[in-house]
């Protein structure tokens, strides 16, 4: 029973730290668009695909 | 793969989705096949977009984007306030731009894309939930024109965004929320987690020393549960008190605070019960029904779809030397020379000085006949210029503006509107005062008597009696049904709107945009005589040119190659019309018309399309098939409220003919025509003094001030943002059978309100005597009262099953259809 008197502190602790850094992530503006980056996610793998297939065939259409 | 075939159909645009004009070449090659386009409009945006190396956008979409509007006049960079730079030290610029047109996500790809390739754009990040932008530049290198300019070019309407408004207190107040409803979830989960350490260990099994410890620290973090999320409530209840106007904040507050302070003291002295852990959850579960409350306020508001249309951005103004200058239409001042060119937006009210063209004044004044212009003549400043360049001198700005004089009488409106929710205010101030009172008088009387537990008593009846399952009744049954209809293109401004619906009397359309959409048009010709279609065409267009009746406005649409002039025109009271062209007398009108007239029987006839025959007197010329502009489901939903027992009217500043055309078509016997703005609201005004409950569905500007006054207000899809921001139901969905839904869900929520109210009454006034004859414990107090309002939660909660399914609702569409 004794390590509760350390585990609990330790737990507040953590509980206020936890609270900090989710102020933070609000104030920053982590929370302000929770459905674009949802979507985007999708999207921005195939652009990557492209940009790599650019050059090549810019290439070929231009041999 | 359903979307792409349904979006790639041939008769339709390729970009918005508008049916094309017939006879129109519009389009582009794209993918190795041709792509019809309804205008030159989306024709360069869409050249641009495939330019660009975006076409795959046409690939990710899952809607057809707007229509593009005219691109002929190019943005000047003086227009454009380029914003001041924030950082001293860099050259960068930050600013943040609103844009309209944004219709799926990957709209917010292709403008990403299209921003970011221009130099000296550093960053631009576009929110999908508010349609807003963050810009970042450099600022020697870039003007905020520029990017503005490439938006437009692929077919949006993007404008600085004035940071200071009303959106920027919103997106704070959200912030807050979510803070105050995070810190209440982490601490009070910790609270929680010690309690029931507490409550499921036998009290030999835990020494004095660790649960005054538990207790202490359960006291710390409580602190912050109290202090800032519960912030709100104290707030409120420390006004309502000041106000002496007890809301049901102030049980709240009080129960929050004298339940911690009491805890509090007992923790202290090291005697009886403490309360943390019911405290935090009442914080908790409080303060989550105000978040989800404001999230469906949030996204009503932030929906922005045609907010600049009403007033243009700029304007031409003549110098003294005869040349244009653009300037923004803010800076006009009286007495200053405009130059106004087809297809442009009126930038104020004015005197037209020279020119003559037709306007369209649709939006402000709901009639939908271009109306003809030339000198002396007053134009509205938001109207529509349609055929010919005016020039006009402005003579009249801010206050005194037409724009501005609607916005006063929707104030004047709001402020006459029925009592609604003040009746509601002044129940619950009654409420919480009894409570107040009983609490004392107990907490009095077992003081007075020597009772040891004489405080735990009266926290337990504070606790009891204190109307949280009462005051969930109302909202979350609100909540549950606006979630519901939000998922099905709703907006529910208002969550009393919902339950006022459900005693509505009468609904009242107005007609131009509401019931009716765009213009009615020609879709199909076929000839069976010997003439040529062009000759056809002519003579039907110049016959039609005498009528006022709405299918003759599709004709008058078509251009006439060869203008025959009609002589002895007869018209047969809105089914047709006989005239002579070239000496031989035609026949022009509905298949009954050319029956009636000629005595013969028409075979093949289509009854599920609007068709006018062309005779002669022998025999059957050509068939025109006409568009219906009639919104989707209109039919459907008149006929549904009728059912339902609702009277339905139709009102409109139309003329005659078209407004009987249309009340017939969709099925409405109560019409009436030639209603100004004025005339409208007062014949709203003596329905309710009639004693009936009138629910408005409208659109335009002009109908702005006739919403605010209706008991329930509607506006459809494409409204005016005056529109929408007097009414209190927004339908985003272009299908008029939402209405259906929003009926349907009213019912069942004056239902669901009354059995949460019934459930919460009998528990409040079952569990005082107990609590005040102290049987209850303060724990077994807050247990009661967070399963009341548990029930209370869970049974709202079935209103969110209540609509069926998309499918299945288009089953039954179609069933009734058939």
């Amino acid at each position: 029973m004794g390590s509760l008197y350390f585990l609990i502190p330790v737990s507040v602790i953590l509980v206020g730290l936890i609270a900090v850094i989710f102020l933070w992530a609000v104030r920053s503006g982590q929370f302000d668009d929770l459905d674009g980056p949802a979507h985007s996610i999708l999207f921005e793998e195939e652009v990557d695909d492209e940009l790599d297939k650019e050059p090549e065939s810019n290439d070929s259409k231009t041999e | 793969m359903t979307i792409n075939t349904k979006l790639e159909n041939d008769t339709v645009c390729f970009h918005c989705g508008l049916s094309v004009p017939r006879d129109k070449t519009w389009g582009i090659d794209f993918e190795g096949q041709w792509r019809p386009m309804c205008c030159p409009g989306c024709e360069a945006v869409a050249q641009t977009i495939i330019d660009s190396g975006l076409a795959s956008f046409y690939q990710k979409r899952t809607a057809y984007s707007v229509t593009a509007t005219s691109l002929d006049d190019v943005l000047e960079p003086s227009v454009v306030e380029q914003p001041k730079t924030d950082f001293a030290d860099t050259e960068l610029l930050e600013t943040s731009l609103i844009i309209e047109g944004i219709t799926c996500s990957a709209c917010i790809w292709l403008l990403e894309r299209q921003v970011k390739q221009l130099d000296g754009v550093v960053s631009f990040n576009v929110n999908y939930a508010t349609r807003r932008a963050r810009l970042k530049i450099v600022e020697q290198s870039i003007h905020v024109s520029d990017v503005l300019e490439a938006i437009r070019a692929v077919g949006y309407q993007a404008a600085p965004f004035d940071t200071s408004k009303q959106f920027s207190n919103l997106q704070k107040e959200r912030k807050d929320f979510l803070g105050r409803v995070g810190v209440a979830v982490f601490c009070g989960m910790q609270v929680m987690m010690m309690t029931l350490g507490i409550y499921i260990a036998d009290p030999s099994e835990i020494d004095a020393d660790l649960l005054q410890f538990l207790k202490w620290m359960s006291a710390l973090l409580t602190l912050p549960v109290v202090l800032f999320s519960g912030k709100p409530f104290l707030q409120a209840a420390y006004r309502d008190i000041k106000n002496k106007m007890p809301g049901m904040d102030v049980p709240v507050a009080l129960g929050i605070s004298l339940g911690f302070l009491a805890s509090l003291i007992n923790t202290y002295s090291g005697r009886g019960d403490t309360y943390y852990e019911s405290v935090c959850m009442f914080v908790l579960f409080l303060m989550l029904a105000r978040y989800v409350e404001f999230l469906t306020r949030w996204y009503a508001i932030s929906s922005s779809e045609r907010m600049m249309q009403a007033v243009p951005m700029v304007a031409k103004r003549v110098v003294d030397d005869g040349s244009v200058e653009t300037v923004s239409a803010k800076s006009l001042l009286l007495g200053d020379q405009v130059q106004i060119n087809p297809g442009e937006v009126i930038p104020a009210d004015a005197v037209v000085l020279k020119g003559h063209s037709q306007v369209d004044e649709s939006i402000l004044t709901g009639e939908s006949e271009p109306i003809n212009k030339s000198s002396d003549d007053h134009l509205l400043g938001g109207s529509h210029n349609l055929t010919n360049t005016l020039m006009a001198r402005v003579s009249c700005v801010g206050k005194d503006s037409t724009l501005s004089t609607i916005a006063r009488l929707i104030d004047r409106a709001h402020a006459q509107k029925p009592a609604w929710v003040e009746a509601a205010d002044r129940f619950a101030s009654l409420f919480v005062s009894m409570v107040i009172l009983v609490t004392a008088s107990t907490a009095i009387y077992g003081y007075s008597q020597g009772q040891v537990d004489w405080f735990s008593t009266a926290l337990s009846v504070l606790v009891v009696t204190c109307p949280c399952a009462l005051s969930l009744a109302t909202p979350t049954a609100y909540t549950a049904a606006m979630s519901a209809l939000f998922g099905q293109g709703i907006i529910i401004t208002k969550g009393t709107a919902l339950e006022k619906l459900a005693t509505i009397d009468r609904v009242i359309f107005d007609k131009t945009g509401t019931l009716t959409q765009g213009a009615m048009s020609l879709s199909n010709c076929k000839v069976f005589g010997p003439q040529d279609q062009q000759k056809i065409m002519d003579i039907a267009i110049s016959l039609e040119s005498f009528s006022d009746h709405p299918i003759a406005r599709a004709f008058k649409r078509e251009t006439v190659r060869v203008n025959h002039q009609a002589i002895n025109v007869e018209q047969a009271s809105g089914r047709g019309l006989r005239g002579e062209v070239e000496g031989s007398v035609y026949y022009l009108g509905s298949e009954d018309y050319i029956n009636e007239s000629l005595r013969i029987t028409l075979d093949g006839v289509d009854a599920s399309v609007t068709q006018v025959y062309l005779a002669d007197e022998t025999q059957v010329l050509a068939s025109f098939e006409i568009q219906d502009d009639i919104r989707k489901g209109a039919q459907l939903t008149v006929a549904w409220l009728k059912g339902q027992g609702k009277k339905v009217s139709l009102l409109s500043g139309d003329k005659h003919t078209p407004v009987q055309w249309l009340a017939k078509q969709v099925g409405i016997d109560d019409f009436k025509f030639d209603a100004s703005p004025s005339d409208k609201l007062n014949e709203i005004g003596r329905l309710q003094l009639k004693g009936e409950r009138v629910a408005m569905v409208g659109d335009g500007v002009n109908d702005a001030p006739i919403l605010a006054k209706a008991d329930v207000s509607i506006s459809v899809s494409g409204a005016s943002q005056l529109a929408r921001a007097s009414s209190e139901v927004l339908l985003m969905n272009n299908d008029m059978q939402s209405l259906r839904y929003v009926f349907r869900l009213s019912n069942r929520v004056s239902a669901i309100i009354k059995q949460n109210m019934g459930w919460a009454l009998v528990y409040n006034i079952g569990a005082l005597p107990l609590a005040m004859g102290g049987y209850v414990e303060p724990w077994q107090a807050a247990l009661g009262m967070s399963v009341s309002s548990l029930v209370v939660v869970l049974n709202s909660f079935r209103l969110r099953f209540v609509l069926p399914s998309k499918n299945n609702l288009e089953k039954v569409a179609g069933v009734r259809v058939g």
